[in-house]
């Protein structure tokens, strides 16, 4: 190994680190935002238990919200990426299902307002 | 043995290698919701073959094992991803190793990092949304994990395999 490779390492680390930790310790969120193609679609609120389902010419995914943690429970993509990722509920976690371009983030309700003013 | 005929047949091996490291990352259960996303353990036999060859060669080895991962246990959509992220590790390898200031550890580290990158850039155009970025940290530290250990054997593996193939 030469010196470049050492600095080039805790260069990364030092940037990678405090990132990863300030992301691991986000508070949870209350509303679930569902995108398709890029664009909002529906907003539920994190307490409202159910199965809600989205279908467009890419396929289906049905979303299942549960104890304010959200998941996809079905889809007929591919993979099937997005159901394996199971159950996410801090503040900016995603679930991406690249086929369908569905995308089930989970924002504040702070930050919807925010969206709604802009 | 000629030495073309001995560049061929570890240009096969490479392939083969790289093609189970790419099945046994298949095993590992995708904590990143990027269908086709790959920590980067294949690029060990891609990385050899570029110091051993060059990228001409360390291009083979990787579009051929792309192309029979995705027919063998992949999909269209990881075919694209692992392609994207691919080519950009590649060019971007054969450039950090021209300037000729890091071992194969640094280089291969590059490579990890600009592997990433593209899938991720790939899937902020598709999703049309920057929602995926949330997961590139995590990514980044666990490739630059993969990428040391890499370069690391290759590093140690280099010389030896270069004596033995010049014999
Ligand atoms: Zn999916």
């Amino acid at each position: 190994m030469k010196k470049n490779d050492v600095f080039l390492i805790i260069i990364i680390l030092l940037i990678l680190v405090p990132v990863s930790v300030l992301f691991l310790l986000r508070e949870t969120g209350d509303k679930v935002l569902i995108k398709i193609d890029g664009k909002v679609v529906d907003t539920i609120s994190l307490k409202a238990d159910g199965q809600y389902k989205y279908e467009t010419d890419h396929g289906y995914n049905i979303v299942e919200i549960k104890d304010s943690k959200v998941r996809v429970i079905e889809a007929d993509c591919p993979g099937h990426d997005c159901v394996n990722k199971g159950f996410i509920k801090r503040n900016n976690e995603s679930i991406i299902c690249l086929p369908h371009r569905l995308e089930v983030s989970i924002v504040s309700s702070d930050e919807e307002f925010d969206i709604i003013v802009q | 043995m000629k030495k073309n005929v001995k560049k061929i047949a570890f240009l096969g091996l490479f392939v083969s290698f790289a093609l189970i490291l790419s099945f046994l990352e298949t095993l590992i259960p995708n904590m990143i919701p990027i269908p086709g996303f790959k920590l980067g353990l294949a690029n060990f036999a891609v990385l050899l073959a570029l110091y051993l060859f060059g990228i001409k060669e360390a291009a083979i080895v990787d579009l051929l094992r792309i192309v029979l991962a995705a027919l063998l246990f992949g999909s269209m959509f990881s075919f694209l991803y692992a392609l994207s992220g691919a080519s950009l590790a590649i060019l971007i390898e054969s450039l950090i190793k021209k300037t000729d200031k890091f071992s194969p550890v640094g280089v291969s580290i590059f490579g990890a990092v600009f592997h990433n990158l593209g899938q991720f850039i790939l899937a902020v155009i598709i999703m049309r949304s920057f929602g995926v970025l949330y997961y590139l940290p995590f990514t980044l530290v666990f490739c630059v994990l993969t990428g040391f250990i890499n370069g690391f054997l290759v590093n140690l593996l280099n010389k030896r395999l270069a004596k033995l193939i010049n014999e």
